[in-house]
């Protein structure tokens, strides 16, 4: 039985190269946070996983067939990207953009089918914008949009969904929420997760297993446990961090310290 | 929701009924008048099965006027007007850019230039009733461009902005050559100058027949990727994980523009604003879905080409004026009044 998705000797980047050596092997229904520090190659790996780059060696599988390779409607019937900081400036209303997550599946000059509308209704309840349909998404909140945009992806009804920071420019509160309405999906729909996602502290919170990446490798791939550690953290991203635990969750959190020293500092 | 689309398609009925009005006077007009209800006589006489019904009761004088002059002069202003609609709908949803109209890679600098030199060089062709001018003109246009797009590609992709800067900077370069070729032909000075300002005088059903297959062409390829259209409007990556063929998607449509730019301007010089501004009053009217907006700039742009040239005509009769003068003249002021009581965003 084959892995879910498969990656072997992947390089990748665009003229240069960003990643190399990536193997690894992610199951169905598996939560994926990609960690590392600015620039070191999240969302190039995002991008050449959902088949935007091409990969300059090796390849990346999603059941045995090569995702470069599948014809492009096909591909989209099975994995969905939730870019990072879409702007949307066009008057499209709310419902209509989750639609065009159908794209792949309606047929051209065709209008959509009853499960088509099932599918954009079921996506805009479960991410509770059900009461924006109507609304121009060029006026919506920055959480609301991204709200639009999840369901979007939903719409296409992926086995894999890739998401490239989906909390970076929400408030804390519009961060818990989006990122529990990702764990429901992971869940109860057993859609494999791989998230890009800068804040390690919500990285180890929702995802059952992390890649750390660093200096085009991975650095450290495997559970949350094994990945957020001292030793880890701190040759990633320096000295002035200490781990703690989760008072309620107890899993691994990062807690920042100033480089000046206590009394001067504070 | 049900309710809007209905006002959507609405739009196109309401559109359509004003381009037939349109079509009837701009025939009635001229320096032999000749009644509307006559012009819808004389035209229906003419159409086989219909026509049997109908007893001539007019000179026969006016069916030649109307047939030979008035009538290809209004369907080539129509062809034309909706051909440059189209061009700039395709080229602002491509670029996303409210700047883009139909001139911007550089298709009508290469037209233009073309056309120049077959007046300068005093060319003569022949090829189903088409002088040099225009078939220079159309080679010109589509050269143009397929040098933009060779130029603007980088790896397997054409991103948009080296497509915008190859376009802009080319066009100035070929403007310059009309430039040089217009100071050395003193002779023709005239005549280029005439040409390029834009206008139908004098123009038989030979062009019509030569813009028509760009335009059907272009209409169904434009309707076909409406969709990926749209899904591009919201960013090409986006637009790549939803199953659109991008790269291909978007040299289709760029030819498309393009030789829609380059047949328009072929037939009637380079006639400014109408692929600029009737997209954004589509846009207005029925919301950014290319779905819609496609067949509404369609009609938008025939109605404002054929409302252009009746006044072309008629202003200063029996002088014509340039009818590229004449887009810019009144197009500009109605779209700034446009932009000043829409207080949305436009695009």
């Amino acid at each position: 039985m084959p892995s879910f998705l498969t990656v072997r000797d992947l390089a990748c980047g665009y003229q240069s190269r960003v990643l190399a050596d990536l193997n690894f092997e992610i199951e169905q229904g598996d939560h994926i946070g990609i960690i590392g520090p600015n620039a070191s190659g999240k969302t190039t790996l995002l991008k050449t996983l959902c088949g935007l780059l091409k990969p300059q060696t090796g390849q990346v599988c999603l059941e045995e067939m090569s995702i470069h390779k599948l014809n492009s409607a096909a591909r989209a019937r099975r994995v969905a990207m939730v870019s990072q900081e879409v702007r949307i400036d066009f008057a499209f209303k709310a419902h209509e953009v989750v639609m065009m997550g159908r794209h792949p599946y309606v047929p051209r000059m065709g209008s959509p089918s009853p499960h088509d509308r099932e599918q954009v209704q079921w996506a805009m309840e479960v991410t509770g914008i059900l009461h924006l349909a109507d609304r121009l998404v060029n006026t919506l909140s920055g959480g609301e949009r991204q709200r639009v945009l999840i369901a979007r992806a939903l719409a296409q009804e992926p086995d894999l969904l890739l998401l490239d920071e989906p909390t970076s420019s929400l408030d804390i509160n519009h961060q818990i929420e989006i990122l529990d309405l990702i764990k429901e999906l992971n869940r109860q729909k057993g859609i494999a997760i791989i998230m890009a996602i800068h804040d390690l502290n919500l990285a180890a919170l929702y995802c059952d297993r992390l890649m750390l990446i660093h200096q085009n490798r991975v650095f450290a791939w495997g559970t949350v446990e094994e990945v957020v550690n001292l030793d880890n953290i701190r040759a990633v991203y320096g000295q002035s961090i200490m781990i703690e635990r989760h008072p309620v969750y107890g899993c691994p959190q990062v807690v920042l310290l100033s480089r000046l020293s206590p009394e001067s500092g504070r | 929701m049900i309710k809007i689309e209905y006002c959507k398609r609405q739009a196109v009925w309401l559109l359509l009924a004003v381009l037939l009005i349109m079509i009837i006077l701009a025939v009635a007009i001229g320096s032999i008048y000749i009644s509307p209800l006559q012009v819808m006589k004389i035209l229906l006489f003419q159409l086989p099965g219909v026509g049997g019904q109908i007893v001539p009761n007019w000179p026969e004088s006016y069916e030649t006027i109307i047939t030979l002059f008035r009538l290809p002069r209004v369907i080539l202003a129509l062809v034309v007007g909706s051909a440059l609609a189209l061009a700039g709908a395709i080229f602002q949803g491509l670029f996303k850019n409210p700047m883009a109209d139909p001139h911007i890679i550089g298709a009508s600098a290469g037209a233009g230039l073309g056309a120049t030199l077959a007046i300068s060089l005093g060319l003569s062709l022949d090829w189903s009733g088409l002088g040099a001018v225009p078939l220079l003109a159309a080679l010109g246009a589509f050269l143009t461009v397929i040098l933009v797009y060779n130029l603007a590609r980088t790896g397997g992709t054409v991103p948009i902005p080296n497509l915008l800067l190859a376009g802009v900077a080319l066009s100035s370069f070929l403007s310059a050559m009309i430039s040089l070729l217009i100071y050395f032909s003193q002779d023709q000075m005239h005549t280029i100058v005439f040409w390029l300002m834009g206008g139908l005088s004098g123009r038989t059903w030979g062009y019509v027949l030569f813009t028509l297959p760009y335009l059907l062409v272009g209409t169904c390829v434009a309707i076909y990727y409406a969709r990926d259209l749209n899904l591009m409007l919201l960013g090409e990556d986006s637009a790549h994980n939803l199953g659109v063929e991008v790269e291909r998607v978007k040299a289709i449509l760029l030819i498309v523009a393009s030789i829609l730019t380059g047949a328009a301007v072929a037939a009637s010089g380079m006639i400014g604003f109408v692929g600029l501004i009737v997209p954004h009053v589509a846009r207005i009217l029925v919301g950014p879905d290319h779905r819609i907006l496609v067949p509404v700039s369609i009609l938008a742009g025939a109605i404002l080409l054929l409302g252009a040239d009746i006044l072309a005509r008629t202003i200063l009769a029996p002088v014509e004026l340039p009818l590229g003068v004449v887009t810019a003249l009144f197009g500009a002021p109605f779209f700034i009044f446009l932009l000043r009581r829409y207080r949305g965003p436009l695009f």
